[in-house]
């Protein structure tokens, strides 16, 4: 991991269109200001891993044994309910 | 700027039995971008997405708006122009569940603050993380054995 030390107002780049400055230092909390373009994806990590990892939980395994008639009983009881 | 993508019967006939573009993978998944999603008609409004990559890789999922009836997502615009559209019309949306076994019963639990948007007309696909957390979800379906 690169390291670098920056103050409040200053900035650092990541290739030529990606810039992401220190706005405010308050305790342990950091305010970050990023600009970048819009296709670029900019997430905080604890979501994104949260994510992802809701999604290692709900694969299975694309086996008729394992996936057979489960989705037909979760939608009969749907319609129970509504 | 938001865009609200309020209640409305979008049919995903398009994308049935086609294949979807997560272009930047599915979260957890970074290898998988091409899935196929298949639906029996008794399934319905519940469909399996299949990983193209990896055969034995799915997900089932259900549609958003058949799971809760008044559930609003509002996303990001810079989210939908990346995937080709600002029109809410274009888009299907749905919950990826988990499906926990237990003695006897399964249930199928939701995750609605990360639904899954899929551009009907060019099937590009995203995970998107929903703006408005304030609304109550069901987040679990229990069906008996």
């Amino acid at each position: 991991m690169l390291v670098l030390s920056r103050k409040v107002g200053e900035a650092i780049k990541l290739s030529d269109d990606i810039e992401i400055t220190v706005l405010a230092v308050d305790n342990l909390r950091v305010r970050l200001g990023i600009r970048a373009p819009r296709h670029i994806n900019v997430r905080r990590t604890e979501i994104v891993d949260s994510i992802g990892q809701a999604n290692r939980e709900a694969a299975v395994v694309a086996d008729p044994a394992v996936t057979n008639g489960i989705l037909t009983k979760a939608a009969s009881e749907k319609k129970k309910q509504e | 700027m938001h865009s609200n993508i309020a209640e409305e019967e979008i049919t995903a006939e398009a994308i049935r039995d086609k294949i979807i573009e997560f272009r930047d993978g599915l979260p957890g998944f970074p290898r998988n971008h091409a899935f196929v999603m298949t639906q029996r008609p008794d399934e319905k409004p519940f469909v399996w997405m299949h990983s193209v990559t990896e055969p034995l890789l799915a997900f089932a999922l259900v549609d958003a708006y058949a799971w809760e009836k008044d559930f609003t997502l509002e996303v990001d615009d810079a989210e939908l122009e990346e995937m080709g559209s600002l029109d809410p019309m274009d888009y299907a949306v749905y919950f990826i569940l988990r499906i926990v076994r237990q003695d006897d019963r399964t249930t199928l639990e939701a995750k609605p603050d990360a639904p899954v948007l899929v551009n009907i007309r060019n099937r590009q696909a995203k995970q998107v993380t929903s703006l408005n957390r304030s609304q109550r979800i069901p987040d679990a379906l229990c069906v008996r054995h």
